[in-house]
């Protein structure tokens, strides 16, 4: 009865809305009506004279080539890495003015995923399928490009200088796949190596980071650690989240560690190096992670706490001004930077852009993602223009990079020394 | 009867509903392949993800008044159920989203008995301490022959059925997109159906006063558990369907932003309100798309680093939307409704289910007031 009663004077105010309303949906169906009408008669045309004449490769037109990136800008720590980015693409603009790579200028759009990897997968599709760029270069994060790396294969997408560490990109080796800064396996090797042939019968102790990258590093000391007589005494882990490490610090001490692996990112990594020198006034041997070698690190840990931590490195330091490179990638940065400032992080985005430049060169006027490929493994002892060490493809080996240097911090500043190590597997 | 569906409303949701039976096939039009692609297809079904698990979220925070900063965790388990019952136990994709969304409404249901000891902000610290644990849980080394540490779980990418593949030229895309639309309808009727119910009343009551509720008769512990259990059933569905549309689910996966972010959108979507999860979800598929809109469009953008500023840009947005829209899309829709003349229009969907007696009379009369 209520229902009957509440319910017929709504229905008398309902009316006159209700006409209204099939108005709308009336003026509705006619626009969407008009639109397809004029889109079926101007559809057609427009595919057929868009695009490259002779052949369709996505991204690339007679002036262009479309390059795209997932990137950590904002909402994330993460965002710390950014100038890596802002070099590659000052590198990119820096072409572009110099009239662009065999008549072809470089379009980079870089899409923000907040170091989120469901965020990955929707900016990388977005790249792919919405702006149709021809490759991907230099993906950031262990976590956010193992969400979509896979994909990329799958598509044929050239996926190049991957900023991330993982052995996986390059082993098994994709036809498409093209790993970046060295991987975290073999730097685990090299800085094991290191402690093998200078503290021979020590305790180590180890820092890690609780993921891929802490255990890939792992496994590369291990590889070199197999047979020596280095014990292994205490393992640390943290989250990449928590930027204090300093009751793992404690306990490796209360462990006896004698040496200090911190196969650790800038934070933690100075984290342990202040809580050993300063709060334990603990005066042990500390390695830590090639990442660690900028400026940053040492800012975090203090110039006299750094004193003598060792690392490996690729290339020369941003303050390193009287090295032609170094000068070069500074201007570089002043004209095309848009305010980033140059600094060991841009100076690995440019050695990167310029990796990707060559290997557009290589692949000559007749770009495909086929001939993209084969150009790239075609390189061989060629360097950038701030490295030390050369950088080497083969069909078998898609990493750039299995040489490199060892550094030390003096006076406050990563120093290089001793002899290059090399871990190549491109036969010369 | 034919009244009923002659009226504009049931044309209206006619046409919604062949717009989202279409949607996936639009691109392959003329027109409409500049705007569409794979891609919104792709970006369409996670909007239909985000229904379910924001939906979920509305019945805990809007409804029975109860907040949870660490609702993702909820999502990961569901994902990591199914990745482990896909792949190790080899159940076929249905059963093992049913299963992992019962399995994850069980354990919700259980992790909600000590948290309804505590209420308001003691609630919202305890919820948040579940989600900065669960990675390092996944990742510990005891249970990563199943969890895969800290690589994660891949399973294999999704199959066509050959039918689909056939005779309607339907793609890995499409298919998920007609599974987690579909999924997202029921998740949807069936929210729906307990907001309009005893169940759903009994929500309301425990968040409008839980003493009053008491007095009602509700066992309030009882009631708070199963708000606490429906809705990790409903995040534990939508993180199964997310892992069997990314077919790839890790540690970090879903993390504290995420989680604070599902809490945002909800808000901004609307409290209380079927309508403000959808809007809710809606928000939250596009809000990327949104800011880069604006950023692109911002002149001199580059000079002033705004593509560093973009969660400060998505931060002023927020800001603005809740001075204007402090209750949500939904509900300022419902208040600008209610301040029309002739006051709010009354349910016709409600009258016609107390027309067919879907619940008993009682229940469809409080309904359709």
């Amino acid at each position: 009865m209520k229902l009957l009663h509440s319910s017929s004077p709504t229905t008398c105010a309902a009316r006159p809305r209700t006409s209204l309303r099939w108005r709308w949906l009336l003026a509705g169906a006619v626009i969407i009506a008009a639109l397809l009408l004029s889109a079926c008669g101007g559809g057609k045309e427009e595919t057929a004279g868009n695009g490259s004449p002779a052949k369709n490769v996505p991204g690339v037109t007679d002036t262009e080539i479309k390059l795209g990136t997932h990137f950590a800008l904002s909402q994330t720590p993460a965002a710390a890495y950014a100038p890596i980015i802002f070099g590659m693409r000052a590198y990119f603009d820096y072409i572009n003015d110099q009239g662009g790579v065999n008549g072809r200028k470089i379009t980079f759009i870089i899409g923000d995923d907040h170091y989120n990897p469901p965020d990955s997968v929707e900016v990388v599709r977005k790249l792919v399928e919405q702006d149709n760029v021809f490759a991907i270069v230099g993906g950031l994060g262990e976590a956010c490009h193992s969400a979509v790396y896979k994909y990329l294969e799958d598509r044929g997408v050239p996926d190049l200088f991957i900023t991330a560490g993982l052995l996986k990109w390059s082993e098994p080796v994709a036809k498409t796949r093209f790993a970046g800064s060295v991987d975290f396996v073999t730097e685990g090797r090299m800085l094991g190596k290191y402690v093998v042939e200078n503290y021979p019968g020590k305790k180590l102790g180890l820092l890690l980071q609780n993921d891929e990258m802490g255990s890939d590093s792992e496994k590369g000391l291990n590889m070199a650690l197999e047979g020596s007589d280095i014990q292994i005494v205490a393992k640390e882990h943290y989250e990449a989240i928590n930027f204090d490490a300093t009751a793992q610090t404690q306990r490796l001490r209360n462990a006896g560690a004698e040496v200090i692996m911190a196969f650790a990112i800038p934070p933690q990594a100075a984290s342990l190096v202040k809580t050993a020198r300063e709060t334990l006034s603990w005066d042990v041997p500390i390695l830590v992670s090639g990442i660690d070698v900028s400026e940053i690190f040492i800012d975090l840990a203090g110039a006299v706490n750094a004193e003598g931590i060792v690392s490996i490195v690729m290339g020369h330091q941003i303050y390193e001004t009287d090295q032609p490179g170094i000068q070069k990638h500074i201007e570089i940065m002043q004209k095309y930077g848009g305010g980033t400032a140059p600094s060991n992080f841009t100076l690995y985005g440019n050695a990167m852009g310029e990796l990707t430049v060559e290997g557009l060169k290589r692949a000559g006027r007749d770009l495909t993602r086929e001939s993209l490929v084969d150009a790239i493994e075609s390189i061989r002892g060629w360097y950038c223009s701030g490295c030390v060490v050369p950088v080497s493809f083969s069909p078998t080996d898609h990493r750039p990079l299995e040489i490199e240097m060892y550094n030390r911090v003096e006076d406050g500043k990563w120093v290089a020394f001793g002899d290059l190590v090399s871990f190549e597997s491109t036969p010369e | 009867m034919v009244r009923v569906l002659l009226r504009p409303r049931t044309f209206v949701m006619a046409a919604g509903l062949a717009v989202l039976i279409a949607f996936p096939y639009l691109y392959r039009l003329p027109f409409f392949d500049n705007y569409l692609s794979d891609f919104r297809t792709f970006q369409a079904t996670r909007f239909a993800i985000w229904i379910i698990v924001l939906m979920g979220l509305n019945l805990l925070t809007g409804y029975s008044g109860q907040i949870s900063l660490g609702h993702a965790a909820f999502v990961a388990v569901g994902a990591y159920i199914a990745a482990i019952l896909m792949k190790d136990a080899g159940l076929p994709v249905f059963a093992a989203v049913l299963a992992a969304a019962l399995l994850t409404g069980l354990l919700g249901f259980l992790i909600g008995a000590p948290a309804l000891r505590l209420s308001g902000p003691y609630l919202a610290i305890a919820t948040l301490a579940l989600i900065i644990v669960l990675p390092q849980i996944l990742k510990h080394p005891s249970i990563d022959q199943w969890t895969g540490g800290v690589s994660g779980i891949r399973i294999s990418s999704p199959r066509v059925p050959a039918s689909m593949h056939n005779n309607l030229d339907m793609n890995t895309d499409q298919w998920l997109y007609y599974n987690c639309m579909l999924a997202a309808l029921i998740m949807t009727a069936m929210a729906w159906s307990v907001t309009r119910s005893r169940l759903g009343r009994a929500f309301i009551a425990l968040r409008d006063s839980e003493i009053g509720a008491q007095q009602m008769g509700i066992n309030v512990s009882l009631y708070k558990m199963t708000a606490f259990g429906l809705s990790s059933l409903y995040a534990g569905a939508g993180g199964a369907l997310y892992l069997y549309q990314q077919y790839y689910v890790g540690p970090t996966s879903f993390d504290i932003t995420f989680s604070l972010t599902l809490l945002i959108m909800i808000v901004l979507g609307g409290l209380a309100s079927i309508s403000g999860a959808v809007f809710a979800a809606l928000i939250f598929t596009v809000k990327d798309d949104l800011t880069n809109f604006i950023v692109a469009h911002i002149p001199f953008g580059e000079k002033i680093g705004i593509e560093s500023s973009r969660g400060a840009l998505f931060g002023l947005l927020l800001i603005v939307s809740i001075i204007f829209t402090p209750r949500g899309i939904a509900g300022n829709l419902r208040k600008q409704k209610e301040a029309r003349p002739g006051g709010p229009r009354k349910s016709r969907i409600a009258a016609l289910v107390n027309k067919i007696g879907l619940f008993s009379r009682k229940e469809a009369q409080a309904s359709s007031d």
